[in-house]
């Protein structure tokens, strides 16, 4: 039944949960990057950002309003008293089908979308990540539906690790949001950045780590 | 964030036409069959002496939605595709209400905005999202050198050297510009590089850029004509590139393996064999336009007056946050300092210009904007004339926008001057301006630094590096210790000079 669903869900853009597997990788990989740096390094995988309550609302208008025409130009016989009824039903599936599918990608723009994943990465990062004692918090969002990924490093790890560093790690987040399945370049990614921290965000004394390993959010 | 449908939705403009639309049809189709029954209205004669009185037009525009509703009932077909349009049109007209709607912050004072100087950064900004190597400083500093390699080549026949930074089209376009009798191209200075366009980031980054040069042309019989033109060069490059560092990108290297560029005559790299089409791995040139050029220099007796002191200071939008970011990351930055090292460089090189000794502005300036004013220097010099600069004042310096990129922060500052601005030829007649009334003027300064350099512990007349006393030569590099220093390396340098119309932000 999986083996059936899978390709059927991912064409209707509908991503399947992250497995545990991914999960216990990356707290590896994040531990691993820690220990040889004094920097925090958290991922939050989120399923989309913001709201997209109004593409649901009208897509689901959409389809109420297709099955009226249909119901006013075929030959099929509905009681008059039904079609209320039937039409919020169709309201309803078509919103809650847009809202779990790839529809509100294909029916927002693109500026739209990265504004949202910004916003929701500025408040992550506000929200947990700002909080570390060396200012060296780094935030990598990840938001499945948009398919971006973004980096967000605090002001320690800006003043000590070199902008072409930074830059470069940025660039190849950039080039993951074009795979389907990120992950394996995303751990990749993580790593090349641990070598970049460790050489130039050391390990202060008495440094204590108050951020958790484990990604946040699916 | 919750979206509540509000009465000028546009969600909720179409459910109203909507509803109204099927409301006539389904009470003329289910439930029994009944027919629309509302009296068709007849054509003509049925508004007459109505002009001039507003009573009348409101009538008007009753009658015509009545007559919509009706025709619904008789021609639901096209009723449907007017409503369409109508709808069409009423979302069109809410949403570019939205767009006019002024935001206001009151974190940033507000300023005039004028509608066709989009500010330059904001779109090298866009670009950064898929180029966060792209630094404004060393872009423009490749465009130079490459404009002054091409136009070398082009004296050479040696044009398609560069092919893996001009295209077939650019190549063509030079070509053009070299005469038969055309031996050498030397001396080429830009003195001036505007852009003029910069491209939303698509799958391929597009830039145009205008240059103002002089170049010497030597012929095979031994004459120089000095030329100065003007040419609109467009430059792309695939997207999804990371630029090269500082010291990478150069014309004079090929843009695989960074080997010296020399091609094999199938066009590929000697060193890597790669055959690089311009764009494809670095900046390339799409096209070239000469817009003119003559053998008559720039007009210097000219009096321009200077009018746009009196225009409100343009700040970066978010100017506070901007500032703050800066004195975190920068936590050794010393505010005065930096204002007196403004001040030193300021008076140094009116210094410079006046004396036409431009070698004394050499420590002070990068290497594209001290070739640039090498061309204005030239230009005084070979007309026999010299602007004099005396009495110069600073009275006040604003810092207006804090920027950065992957390897220089930016700094740029608004200086209001005053000094006794005049022009003299060879035998001390003043041919320009005046030797006893100040001018005023103001000008945007930006200077820049690099991001690993520290607070300059060295005066001003020093090497920043060695601390010697500052002797630098022409390619900007410290006679006693040999490092660069006017590359932002040690501390900071003066990028760009921008008159106050031409600034934007």
């Amino acid at each position: 039944m999986k083996r059936f669903l899978t390709p059927f869900r991912s064409w209707l853009g509908i991503a399947p949960p992250l497995d545990l597997e991914f999960a216990n990788r990356v707290e590896c990989v994040i531990e691993h990057v820690e220990a040889g740096c004094g920097a925090e390094i958290v991922l939050a995988v989120e399923p989309w950002s913001g709201s997209y309550r109004d593409i649901n609302y009208l897509v689901g208008a959409v389809c109420s309003f297709g099955v009226l025409i249909v119901i006013l130009h075929s030959h099929i016989e509905v009681h008059p008293d039904w079609i209320p009824l039937e039409l919020i039903l169709v309201f309803v599936l078509g919103s809650a089908l847009a809202h779990r599918t790839v529809l509100r990608r294909w029916l927002t723009t693109t500026s739209r979308r990265e504004r949202q994943v910004q916003d929701a990465a500025k408040i992550a990062f506000l929200d947990g990540v700002i909080g570390t004692p060396a200012r060296t918090g780094i935030l990598i969002f990840w938001s499945r539906l948009e398919q971006r990924i973004l980096a967000i490093a605090d002001r320690g790890v800006e003043r000590q690790m070199p902008g072409e560093c930074w830059a470069k790690f940025l660039f190849e987040l950039r080039q993951l949001q074009s795979v389907a399945e990120p992950q394996e370049g995303l751990l990749k990614a993580i790593q090349d950045l641990g070598t970049h921290l460790s050489r130039h965000v050391p390990i202060p004394a008495k440094h204590v780590r108050v951020l958790p390993n484990r990604p946040r959010g699916e | 964030m919750m979206s509540t449908l509000k009465p000028r939705h546009p969600l909720y403009l179409l459910v109203v036409w909507c509803v109204l639309l099927t409301a006539g049809v389904v009470e003329a189709r289910v439930g029994g069959g009944e027919s629309y029954s509302g009296s068709r209205s007849s054509s003509g004669g049925s508004s007459s002496g109505h002009s001039g009185h507003s009573s009348g037009d409101v009538f008007v525009i009753l009658r015509l939605i009545v007559d919509l509703i009706q025709l619904h009932a008789h021609h639901p077909r096209l009723a449907i595709v007017i409503d369409c349009v109508l709808v069409g049109l009423i979302i069109f007209y809410f949403n570019s209400r939205d767009d006019q709607a002024e935001s206001f912050s009151s974190q940033s004072p507000r300023r005039e905005i004028v509608s066709d100087r989009q500010p330059i950064h904001e779109r090298f900004d866009a670009w950064r999202k898929y180029d966060p190597n792209f630094s404004e400083h060393l872009f423009f500093d490749f465009v130079m050198g490459l404009y002054a390699n091409a136009h070398m080549a082009r004296g050479k026949r040696q044009i398609a050297a560069y092919s893996p930074f001009l295209s077939p089209e650019a190549r063509q376009s030079l070509a053009k510009m070299a005469p038969p009798e055309l031996a050498e191209v030397s001396g080429v200075i830009v003195g001036a590089l505007h852009v003029i366009d910069v491209a939303l980031p698509g799958p391929m980054l597009r830039v145009r850029m205008k240059f103002e040069a002089n170049y010497v042309e030597k012929t095979q019989d031994g004459k120089e004509h000095t030329w100065y033109a003007v040419e609109e060069w467009s430059f792309s490059r695939e997207r999804d590139l990371l630029s090269k560092p500082p010291g990478k990108l150069q014309s004079n290297n090929c843009p695989n393996c960074g080997a010296g560029l020399e091609l094999n005559p199938n066009g590929s790299c000697k060193y890597c064999q790669m055959v690089v089409k311009a764009g494809s791995l670095d900046w390339g040139v799409d096209a070239i336009t000469l817009v003119g050029r003559e053998q008559r220099g720039p007009q210097l007796t000219t009096t321009v007056e200077d009018v746009g002191r009196d225009e409100p200071t343009v700040f970066q939008p978010n100017l506070g946050a901007a500032r703050t970011r800066f004195m975190e990351i920068n936590a050794d930055f010393a505010l005065p300092v930096f204002l007196d090292r403004v001040k030193h460089i300021f008076r140094e090189l009116q210094k410079a210009w006046s004396s036409r000794q431009w070698d004394l502005a050499r420590p002070y300036e990068t290497d594209a904007i001290f070739q640039t004013h090498r061309y204005w220097i030239e230009a005084y010099r070979k007309q026999d004339l010299r602007n004099v600069l005396d009495d110069v004042k600073v009275e006040q310096i604003k810092l207006v926008r804090f920027g950065k990129d992957a390897f220089y922060d930016s700094i740029t500052c608004r200086i209001f001057a005053s000094m006794i601005d005049y022009v003299e030829d060879a035998k001390g007649k003043v041919v320009r301006g005046d030797k006893k009334t100040p001018t005023k003027f103001s000008e945007y300064w930006t200077f820049i630094r690099s991001r690993r350099a520290t607070q300059c512990q060295q005066p001003n007349q020093n090497c920043p590096n060695c601390g010697a006393a500052l002797k630098v030569n022409m390619a900007g590099e410290c006679a006693y210790c040999g490092s660069k220093i006017t590359n932002g390396d040690f501390d900071w340098v003066l990028s760009r000079i921008e008159q106050d119309e031409a600034y934007s932000g």
